[in-house]
């Protein structure tokens, strides 16, 4: 098993209980929605993988690694191997959009040659081959949220976590960046995805885990959405 | 750091320096203006030591010996004072030799009435070895079996002791302050640019770049700016302190100032270390408390 979550809880420093007692595992390739109403613990699961914000109890455990006993100078390590996707994108608007991909690999320390090589690759994945001279903001919404996606697989990593990605775009777009999230989950990617979108989640039968008020209360394979969102 | 590390870092150093020009000329102008200050305050007290250390051989205590003592026994004291570690150097002079001075100066009347009696002392006359020796070693020479009375220096050695002194804290305070305010600005400039950049960071920190990755254009730039003021106050102080060489040799050649290739060398080097340094700190002031997030 690849993510594993054992009587994790989350107090912020305002006292505000994020998460209580969550306990879940994700196997390596799954597709896993995380649902929920606002501030029912879906985002702060999903930082707690990428270590944005540590675990106060429990353990939290990605690629066999205690994220709790992770030294300071090891997270930028760990987080080569996960690609995140955020609903506002995080693009630089002064970079093109092929450096804002390449920008990814140049912070690891990639080789002009490898970078050459691997952003028009990923860039033709995400169906923007043509457009990697553009400034993000002479893009639509659903191009930006590609470019993210790009940035976020060009280094070809073993987790995807996406917060809400469509949460910014149409039902249109919404579906395309459903398929290529379902695309690159075919080539082995785990993908770990919160959303609020019935709609996405009801018509793709991936296993479904629900939160309310910071606990989980269902965990189905296959599920539906279940609430009125 | 890899070599595509590095070329990413250079070309970001220099385009946040071209971003905030002004804050980062102000920031060099006061790295400058600190080290044109601390490189005039080191040639002044470097100056004045060696001055000092050139009165030093004009500066003898002269020893005189109580009336009583027998020939044996002046040279019993003058071996006893050759053999104090701060001495450089003792001489005799007779009671008999500063009558045939006295002689020869004032009147050999005024001597002959004397009717054959010898009143002056046996004199010695001890040099130190350093200036700042000689109080403390009058002090000892004055407990030597046989000395009367010590006299040295009218006070000179001490003034001089007093004024490198009130130099060097002088200097020290004034490049201590200056030295902060050159560091505070350069947090600030580096401040500016960390926020101009702050969702560029935040990205970089998602994707997996290192704290150093991250620290590394900062940092450059905040030395860049040091040292580029420790350049320009290099020029200013070397020049400076070359022409007035020049000038003192040719218009008022008793000023002994010093012409020392070494300690020219020295003083280049301390500067652009110092600017490097503030420069640094500048910068890693500004960059603990970001990183953290």
């Amino acid at each position: 098993m690849f993510i594993q979550l054992s009587n994790a809880s989350k107090t912020y420093p305002n006292g505000v209980r994020a998460l209580i007692d969550a306990s879940l595992r994700i196997n390596k390739g799954d597709f896993v929605f995380l649902i929920g109403p606002s501030g029912a613990g879906k985002s702060t699961i999903i930082k707690m993988l990428f270590l944005e914000e540590t675990v106060s109890r429990g353990q939290v455990i990605v690629n066999g690694k205690n994220l709790s006993r992770l030294s300071n100078g090891r997270i930028p390590y760990l987080r080569r191997n996960i690609g995140i996707i955020f609903q506002d994108f995080k693009l630089l608007p002064t970079k093109s959009v092929y450096d804002n991909v390449a920008f990814a690999l140049q912070v690891v320390g990639a080789s002009s040659h490898e970078i050459k090589e691997k952003v028009p690759a990923v860039l033709a994945l995400v169906g923007l081959q043509k457009k990697a001279d553009f400034l993000p903001t002479q893009l639509s919404g659903g191009e930006q949220q590609r470019v993210c996606i790009a940035r976020a697989v060009v280094n070809n990593p073993a987790l995807v976590l996406a917060d809400e990605p469509t949460g910014n775009l149409d039902p249109d777009t919404s579906y395309e960046i459903m398929q290529l999230l379902l695309d690159i989950n075919k080539r082995g990617t785990t993908i770990v995805m919160s959303t609020h979108a019935k709609d996405i989640v009801d018509s793709l039968q991936k296993r479904v885990i629900a939160l309310e008020g910071g606990r989980i209360v269902r965990d189905d394979e296959k599920g539906v959405y279940g609430y009125e969102s | 750091m890899s070599l595509n590390s590095l070329r990413y870092v250079l070309k970001e150093t220099l385009i946040s320096l071209r971003r905030n020009a002004w804050m980062s000329l102000a920031s060099v102008a006061t790295v400058a203006i600190s080290l044109v200050i601390l490189g005039f305050a080191l040639t002044l007290v470097y100056n004045t030591t060696q001055m000092a250390a050139n009165i030093e051989s004009d500066i003898e205590i002269s020893t005189f010996m109580r009336t009583d003592q027998t020939p044996e026994q002046v040279l019993q004291a003058k071996a006893e004072i050759e053999k104090l570690p701060e001495v450089r150097s003792v001489d005799l002079v007779t009671k008999e030799k500063a009558l045939e001075q006295i002689r020869a100066t004032l009147s050999s009347e005024l001597i002959d009435n004397l009717g054959g009696d010898n009143p002056l002392p046996d004199k010695l006359t001890v040099k130190a070895s350093k200036v700042d020796q000689v109080k403390l070693l009058a002090g000892k020479v004055a407990k030597v079996q046989g000395v009367d009375k010590v006299q040295y220096g009218n006070g000179v050695v001490d003034q001089i002791i007093a004024f490198t002194h009130w130099v060097r804290w002088i200097g020290i305070s004034l490049i201590g302050l200056l030295g902060l305010a050159s560091i505070v600005l350069i947090s600030i400039t580096i401040k500016f640019t960390v926020l101009a950049r702050r969702r560029e960071i935040q990205i970089m920190k998602f994707v997996g770049a290192t704290d150093w990755f991250i620290r590394w254009p900062f940092l450059m730039e905040g030395m860049l700016m040091g040292l580029v003021g420790a350049i320009i106050s290099t020029g200013i102080v070397v020049y400076g302190y070359t022409s007035l060489i020049s000038y003192l040799h040719n218009h008022l050649a008793f000023i002994p100032v010093v012409n020392d290739p070494i300690f020219v060398r020295n003083l280049v080097l301390l500067l652009l270390g110092s600017g490097a340094l503030i420069g640094s700190l500048g910068s890693m002031a500004s960059l603990r408390k970001f990183l953290r997030a």
